[in-house]
């Protein structure tokens, strides 16, 4: 089944994800893209506590998650990917790695951030690696949950 | 030497802490040395952030416990990043009334170690689903 969606969500593994996309996605396996979980073994644990039963959980760096994303593409399982902040997808397609659509989930507000929605807070750099990625053909949909309707992020941004 | 203070700080989602606060000064009279503390618009380590903040600002020698709604959730993976190195702070997961009105009578009369170890028997036995035929205590 291979990669059921790649969503932005600077909470990883949280609610949302486990109670409100998992009975949707029904992930088998997750993927954090995030050096600080892929460094810490205990917060890797914990992320995995929390995510929807019956799924396994790994954390990589950009670099070993693009080295993996063709495999994981024809792997049987259904995979979620999940990243903090789309510097980190962009990243991922300066990598090599071809993407159809992108969820943004939640990113939440910090100082120097403007509110785009409710749960979608930008700064330059955020709009920079979300444009550039449009400009890429990637479809960004900003959604929190899979009941709600879905809103063209790079529209909004303007 | 005199006994630690105990203070808590409830994490949730949304206005639950609030009303938390709010239901249970209506029925204790005093919701003194509770915080509530909501995951509204915070990122998963702005969380972390203001709930170290609340740790650091509490008084030395105080025993802290962190009430979170969810377990698996933002507020519960905020506060066990934010109290790991914290040997005297307590994780009190799935908080519910009866929880916090323990705490709320007990934290001011027990020694800090009672208040902690009744925190969980009291939400536990507070939790009891039954048919509506059949009363609260009868054998199922």
């Amino acid at each position: 089944m291979a990669i059921v969606l790649v969503r932005i969500d600077d909470r990883l593994i949280h609610g949302q994800v486990s109670i409100g996309w998992g009975p949707t996605l029904r992930p088998e396996h997750i993927v954090l893209l995030d050096a600080s979980v892929a460094a810490n073994p205990w917060e890797l644990e914990l992320y995995a506590a929390a995510a929807p039963e019956g799924a396994s959980v790994e954390a990589l760096t950009v670099e070993a998650a693009a080295s993996a994303w063709a495999g994981w593409e024809a792997d049987a399982r259904r995979i979620l990917v999940l990243v903090r902040s789309p510097r980190t997808v962009h990243a991922l397609a300066l990598a090599g790695v071809r993407l159809g659509e992108v969820n943004v989930g939640g990113m939440h507000f910090s100082a120097g951030k403007r509110e785009v929605l409710p749960y979608v807070f930008v700064d330059d750099a955020d709009c920079e690696a979300l444009r550039a990625l449009a400009h890429d053909g990637v479809r960004i949909e900003a959604r929190d949950l899979p009941g709600n309707p879905g809103r063209d992020l790079v529209r909004l941004l303007d | 030497m005199s006994e630690p203070q105990v203070h808590g700080l409830l994490v949730t989602h949304a206005h639950l802490g609030d009303a938390f606060l709010d239901a249970a000064a209506r029925i204790a009279g005093s919701t003194e040395g509770l915080t509530a503390l909501s995951n509204d618009a915070c990122s998963g380590d702005m969380l972390r952030d203001r709930v170290q903040e609340w740790l650091d600002g509490l008084p030395t020698g105080t025993i802290a416990v962190v009430f979170v709604d969810l377990l698996g959730g933002s507020c519960s993976t905020a506060a066990m990043l934010a109290c790991r190195p914290r040997p005297d702070v307590h994780i009190a997961t799935g908080v519910n009334l009866a929880m916090l009105l323990e705490f709320l009578a007990s934290r001011s009369t027990r020694p800090a170690a009672e208040v902690i170890a009744r925190l969980e028997d009291r939400g536990r036995r507070a939790i009891v689903v039954r048919s509506s035929a059949a009363p609260a205590g009868s054998p199922s």
